[in-house]
């Protein structure tokens, strides 16, 4: 009885273990992390993220050159130890060029979801729990914007705002926007059936706190498949779009001018030019796609005991 | 079947209405006069004012989207700020290469895309499954555009067998504008192809697990009449939606791959309407665009419920 207990040391590797399952028990959210981190292609994709992702932040630190410092008589250079993607036509570190480029990408991509996600899943969630004429109306609305493919939508709104990467962003946050409300809305319908929702709105809780506190979080995992998916269709349309000009202006670096510039040099053998920005939308593009599946994988209970 | 033709012609008709409404009120919402910008920059007040009533901007909007409507109707979609012109001449000088250009990638996808399917669907884990995955993965990683400027790199510059841009009419000259009409089909196509190998793999695979196939093998019939009489045929009926949901992203796709190749077409016209904010060039090019979605989808809809009665019943 007059026992003390000894406190075992935090980091033990059993304790860890124990933690971590307990975190996973209590909170969906993490149980998907965990099994992404632990699933072949979530590595793979969290390992070329987070490269990009630490590249990105230091890109000040990491990059050889400032993005538009043109080196003296390195004219269109083949990939050297010195510059490892080679140089531009006005002399320009391609490395450099793409470090700052990919920023923009993810910028981009990440400012899609960060407008597109909340508005999305608000109306949703609205369309979706409260049903009848809100339904039929915002639903009416979003198949509207979904009769467009998104690079159209891009299009119309491009035109009004005018062009540059600010505006491209907003522009295909306002694109994804239907796809998430169409998503969210499906998923409320499903758990707005479910019994703790029930439970919840007899013990008197209205619309708001019953969606926030009780029904989103377990709408989030199909979601954060989405969110992936539309961070890699963000990818490619600032890609396009600033390639067609009507994103970022020169000289900033974005994948889509470099490629356009790349282009006309292709002709007269500069391979590596186009080389370079390629490779990183390959990597980007499938690292998304991988996260992706990943996710489903973690969360689909069919999928993931095949 | 009457019943299940006028509802689906409806919806589509309420999705173009709906979708010209909002193209026409965000065009509203560009800041800035474009009776000042179509007067020129030495105008006077009264000029603009002059501009502003011949355009009929001082309507309500209300009004100004019913006229616009009902030219729209007639195949008027009034003058382009930005290039003088009337909008549907510029159009339809566009809309040949463009289709031309669509027609040809459709085709493409649909030739690689569903055999590519149903070799790997028949043989889950063999050869065709391998070269249709590393397709997939192929696809995803390289959009369109960024396809285009590969090939042009390989096919173009390294092995020179297909001229670089251009365009030649194919009632001139079929085999030349084949040449011309080559690098930009595969770079239209290839993704669709892989959308499609994907689906009609997951179909074939799903079908063949069915009862009614066991219980043809069961009778002893031989593989290729399960497979090619049985199977087959519900396997590809699903195969028909995706296909034409596929349509308007092939459009939207080729918009880019012509500025790749430098090809006429609505893709340039896009481009400088954007540009230049020509709200009247942006707002009848893309009512035109969702038309043609919107037709294909019906029509693909109407062919669905040809092919598997259980739809039209619902």
């Amino acid at each position: 009885m007059t026992e003390v207990q000894r406190y075992e040391p935090l980091w033990r590797r059993e304790d860890v273990r124990a933690r971590i399952l307990t975190w996973r028990q209590q909170s969906q959210v993490f149980d998907v992390c965990y099994r992404v981190a632990r699933e072949r292609r979530g590595q793979i994709a969290l390992l070329i993220l987070g490269v990009f992702l630490v590249a990105t932040v230091f890109a000040d630190q990491i990059a050889p050159y400032h993005y538009e410092i043109q080196l003296r008589g390195s004219r269109l250079l083949s990939p050297s130890w010195t510059h490892p993607f080679g140089t531009d036509e006005v002399s320009r570190d391609l490395l450099s060029r793409m470090i700052y480029g990919i920023r923009i990408s993810l910028l981009v991509s990440l400012g899609a979801v960060a407008i597109g996600l909340p508005i999305g899943v608000a109306i949703g969630f609205a369309a979706g729990y409260l049903g009848r004429w809100v339904d039929a109306v915002l639903m009416r609305l979003v198949d509207t914007m979904l009769a467009f493919p998104g690079i159209l939508v891009a299009l119309i709104v491009l035109t009004v705002l005018g062009t540059g990467t600010k505006e491209v962003a907003i522009t295909l946050g306002i694109a994804a926007i239907p796809v998430f409300a169409r998503l969210a809305r499906g998923q409320m319908l499903q758990e707005k059936e479910r019994d703790y929702v029930m439970a919840a709105r007899t013990l008197g809780a209205g619309p708001v706190r019953i969606i926030l506190r009780h029904a989103a979080i377990n709408t989030l995992p199909p979601l954060m498949i989405q969110a992936a998916l539309v961070m890699a269709f963000a990818i490619i349309a600032e890609a396009s779009l600033s390639f067609l000009g009507l994103g970022a202006s020169p000289p900033t670096p974005t994948i889509g001018l470099i490629l356009n510039g790349a282009r006309e040099f292709l002709i007269i053998g500069s391979w590596w030019y186009v080389l370079a920005p390629i490779a990183a939308l390959a990597l980007l593009l499938i690292a998304l796609n991988f996260l992706a599946d990943a996710i489903l994988e973690a969360t689909s209970p069919y999928v993931r005991n095949k | 079947m009457a019943s299940f033709l006028i509802s689906r012609f409806g919806q589509g008709v309420a999705v173009v209405v709906l979708a010209s409404i909002l193209v026409f009120l965000a065009m509203r919402l560009i800041p800035g006069d474009p009776a000042a910008l179509l007067a020129g920059q030495d105008a006077t007040p009264a000029d603009v004012a002059a501009v502003r009533e011949r355009l009929g901007l001082n309507d309500p909007l209300v009004e100004q989207y019913v006229n616009w409507l009902g030219g729209a109707l007639q195949g008027d979609f009034g003058a382009s700020f930005s290039r003088g012109i009337d909008v549907n001449r510029l159009m339809s000088s566009a809309a040949l290469p463009s289709a031309e250009l669509a027609v040809a990638g459709y085709l493409f996808a649909l030739i690689l895309g569903i055999p590519l399917g149903i070799f790997a669907g028949l043989k889950p884990g063999g050869v065709g499954d391998y070269v249709a995955t590393g397709f997939t993965m192929f696809t995803l990683g390289i959009p369109n555009f960024v396809l285009g400027i590969l090939l042009i790199w390989v096919l173009a510059v390294v092995l020179d067998v297909f001229p670089i841009t251009g365009r030649v009419a194919i009632t001139e000259d079929p085999v030349e504008a084949l040449k011309f009409l080559a690098m930009p089909m595969i770079a239209v196509g290839a993704g669709t192809a892989a959308v499609l190998a994907r689906f009609v793999r997951a179909s074939i695979i799903e079908t063949l697990n069915q009862d009614y196939v066991r219980t043809a093998r069961a009778k002893g019939l031989r593989e290729r009449t399960v497979v090619l009489r049985h199977a087959m045929r519900n396997a590809l009926i699903p195969v028909i939606t995706v296909a034409a949901l596929q349509i308007g992203f092939l459009i939207s796709g080729a918009v880019i791959v012509e500025v790749v190749f430098a090809r006429p077409g609505f893709g340039s016209l896009i481009i400088t309407g954007v540009q230049s904010r020509d709200y009247q060039l942006i707002q009848g090019m893309l009512v035109v665009l969702v038309t043609v979605f919107v037709v294909v989808n019906v029509l693909a809809d109407i062919a669905y419920g040809l092919a598997d009665p259980r739809i039209r019943v619902q």
